[in-house]
């Protein structure tokens, strides 16, 4: 008794299988269950051509089998209706498509170069995080998961970054820059063709454009470990329950931060829910979104200069200790200074103040 | 857009779980309610239905509950069904939710008392002066009634939610575990536990890991092993400490460089872990595999099996639709040989450990008229696609198979798919 299926004893039967089927239905018909997206959250990446994503809608069985052909299922689909022009405003559910488009790609090409799978990775999950954020219970199982994810690619950026030399004018991550298949129509930033591009891509330079990922969120150390740290700290909730003490700079092994570091970040003894709040802020716009309410902005760049912030963004000065944030409404994106030693030394470059306002406000989704 | 289906998520089955005998199989949903089969003794005159499980008896075991400090909602959803062995006429089984686990009588009754002295058929008091003569009640013949009463409440010891119970083979305790800590009931002791494993930080901020899962030994009471979100494995023993902080054996399989991508950890998350019945081995359910350890070796697992490898090139889709957090949970035979964990599209997968074969079925409606025969299936990955074969971008991840058992001594399994049980069994001439 209890021999396994394949050992012998079946006589002549010739099915390899001799389990027999009898269903004892305890309910109705099978409930499909409605895709779970990531709610609430903004897409980050606009207008990039992708196949269809993996998720499909389920089909009667019979049908599904038979209806995969040779050329490919759902993934072979036209993509068209993820392009999407200007202005067009998206719904939560084209902006799960597009998400499901996205990580689609990620599985599917081959051409995705690291630097962008990797950003594009991170920002799953930072949006999953957010989202968890927002519930009111959120899974401790998955937000560690996704947290020491997030560790992680940071360490490892940051171990790339503190390899390349420090030098003003390349701040580009080791891979050519290369980005075929990755159209930005709808927006401003096209790719950099060739290390010449690389070169321009000075801060003295604003007028180039950088890659995509440039465009993605820049975010210090200090804000992404605040913001795990935060998550983490919330799910603590129980007997425990002693003031919140003032974080540490999460990691032991972060670098130390140059003197002349003036990076935009947020000082230490802030570092409590705000920290969180402000990273995720870069997700959306200020005003969009009730998170910032209690902030004052005027306190978090208190020591900043801000007479850049009044100057033509056209025309930075040559050696800026920090380059400018692209909108007010955007200040709390952190950009690394050219000299920086935090994780991404990729400068972001801008171009029309317009074309940042049509993005903001996609982003936001008024 | 979402088809939703006739039946209410309520009925979507979150455990299920065969008793000591195999007589009896217990399911447990997520509307808290537990409904117990009962297979059908042998009869000579329909040999047949020898086997068939019916309707044995259906209770709510788990109401939602509002936890009003901290204003949330706790779940109804049966997480975890274990049965007691049988010590007597009635039957004993474990049933917890994300809070609260609760042990539960299920006894029958044929028989009742007629004739009382006092009071009448009705129950009523019957006039004293009425009362002529003494009589004694007398026991006579009932329908079957088969009732369902909860014995203990054993609640507030879990912050985290719990995702594992296991009795201990001393039939006096079990543990209860959450995402952070382990506890040790006695079943006589509703108020009081011991924290046996604790592995919450000071500082929140240095969480990096979680209790997925855990086991007592099926032999030695003092033993125990507890999976980790990190792929680990730890097995403790309660006589070495009151606090089993240290283990006594840490299993870890060294990563796979080949294999690395930023999902690696998710991935090695283990689901489940089972000792074998010999108690010789524990089998552990990642995303993707499923692996076989002797406990006399540590540094890596004595087999792997692949459950659905294909997936290995989607996990970013599956990421992004959350599927690969899903848990799977994966259960041994009566005779250790053979492996049986769920996947996708209602399949289910088994491992013969001994001729190294395996198979995909799969549980839906096609397949389950009485007696019919399981057709194998097949995932095709590559160009060209047979017949019969099932494409991996055709799949359905809406329908995945987590919850499966097998009968202790004999070839009979039970498959939840969603709100469907499927009961299968090895047909023999």
């Amino acid at each position: 008794m209890g021999a396994g299926p394949a050992a012998g004893g079946r006589g002549a039967r010739s099915s390899p299988s001799p389990w027999a089927g009898r269903g004892v239905a305890c309910g109705g018909e099978e409930l499909r269950w409605p895709g779970p997206g990531g709610g609430g959250s903004r897409l980050l990446l606009e207008g990039v051509r992708v196949p269809a994503p993996l998720r499909e809608p389920a089909r009667p069985a019979g049908e599904g089998r038979a209806a995969c052909e040779g050329a490919g299922g759902p993934l072979a689909r036209s993509s068209s209706r993820f392009m999407l022009g200007r202005g067009l405003k998206r719904k939560l559910s084209d902006y799960e498509e597009n998400m499901a488009g996205l990580s689609s790609a990620f599985d599917s090409s081959r051409n995705l170069p690291y630097p962008l799978k990797r950003q594009l990775v991170l920002n799953m999950c930072l949006t999953k995080l957010q989202t968890y954020k927002m519930l009111v219970e959120p899974n401790l199982h998955r937000s560690v998961l996704i947290a020491n994810t997030v560790r992680q690619i940071q360490e490892e950026m940051r171990q790339e970054s503190s390899q390349q030399p420090i030098n003003v004018c390349n701040g580009i991550a080791p891979n050519p820059p290369s980005y075929p298949g990755i159209d930005s129509s709808g927006i401003s930033l096209h790719l950099p063709s060739g290390s010449s591009q690389q070169e321009s891509n000075c801060c003295n330079s604003w007028s180039a454009e950088g890659p995509i990922e440039n465009s993605l969120l820049m975010v210090s150390d200090d804000d992404m470990s605040s913001a795990i740290s935060s998550i983490l700290k919330d799910l603590d909730f129980m007997e425990d329950i002693s003031p919140p003490t003032s974080l540490v700079p999460a990691g032991d092994d972060e670098p130390p931060k140059s003197p002349e570091n003036t990076c935009l970040k947020l000082e230490d003894d802030r570092q409590d829910l705000k920290g969180a709040e402000c990273v995720f802020g870069s997700f959306e716009i200020s005003n969009s979104t009730s998170y910032l309410k209690d902030l004052a902005i005027d306190d978090i760049f208190e020591d900043i200069d801000t007479s850049m912030y009044d100057s033509d963004f056209c025309s930075p000065p040559l050696m800026a200790p920090r380059p400018p944030s692209a909108a007010t409404e955007e200040t709390l994106k952190t950009f690394p200074s050219c000299n920086s030693s935090s994780t991404n030394n990729i400068p972001i470059c801008r171009t029309d103040l317009s074309e940042l306002d049509h993005i903001m406000e996609i982003l936001v989704g008024s | 857009n979402p088809i939703i289906g006739s039946s209410p998520a309520s009925d979507i089955i979150s455990t299920v779980e065969f008793n000591h005998t195999g007589e009896l199989l217990a399911t447990g949903d997520k509307g808290g309610r537990v409904v117990i089969f009962q297979r059908e003794q042998e009869s000579k005159n329909q040999p047949h239905r020898r086997g068939e499980y019916n309707v044995y008896s259906t209770f709510q075991s788990h109401e939602p509950e509002f936890d009003y400090l901290k204003s949330l909602e706790i779940e109804e959803k049966i997480n975890k069904i274990r049965w007691l062995p049988q010590q007597n006429a009635a039957y004993f089984l474990l049933s917890t939710n994300d809070k609260t686990v609760k042990l539960w009588k299920v006894s029958e009754r044929d028989k009742r008392p007629e004739g009382y002295n006092l009071k009448d058929e009705d129950g009523r008091l019957r006039d004293p002066s009425m009362i002529t003569m003494l009589r004694v009640p007398v026991l006579r013949p009932m329908d079957l009634m088969v009732e369902a009463t909860p014995r203990r409440v054993f609640a507030n010891a879990h912050t985290y939610h719990i995702n594992s119970i296991s009795v201990n083979s001393d039939y006096e305790t079990y543990m209860s575990a959450d995402d952070l800590r382990i506890n040790l009931w006695n079943f006589e002791i509703t108020n009081q536990s011991f924290n046996i494993v604790d592995i919450k930080p000071a500082n929140m901020e240095e969480l990096t890991e979680v209790i997925t899962a855990a086991e007592f030994h099926p032999h030695h009471c003092n033993t125990f092993v507890y999976s980790s979100s990190k792929g680990t494995i730890r097995l403790c023993d309660m006589r070495a400490s009151a606090l089993c902080d240290r283990h006594s054996k840490f299993f870890e399989e060294p990563e796979d460089p080949s294999n690395r991508s930023f999902f690696s950890e998710i991935i090695s998350s283990i689901s489940d872990v089972k000792f074998s019945h010999s108690g010789r081995y524990i089998m552990t359910r990642d995303y993707l595999t499923v692996k076989v350890w002797d406990l006399n070796m540590e540094n890596r697992p004595i087999e792997t099996y692949q459950v659905h490898d294909y997936l290995r090139s989607k996990l970013c889709s599956l990421y992004e639709n959350d599927c690969i957090f899903d848990k799977f949970e994966c259960v041994w035979n009566g005779s250790d040989s053979v492996i049986m964990t769920g996947s996708y599209n209602n399949f289910f997968r088994m491992f013969d450990r001994n001729t190294k074969r395996d198979v995909t079925l799969e549980a839906s409606r096609e397949n389950s008229k009485p007696r019919a025969i399981l057709k194998p299936r097949k995932v095709c990955v590559g160009g060209k696609r047979r017949k019969d074969e099932i494409s991996v971008d055709s799949l359905d991840f809406s329908k995945k198979i987590l919850h499966t058992a097998w009968h202790p001594s004999e070839n009979i399994i039970a498959v939840a798919a969603t709100n469907n049980l499927y009961i299968f069994q090895d047909k023999v001439n």
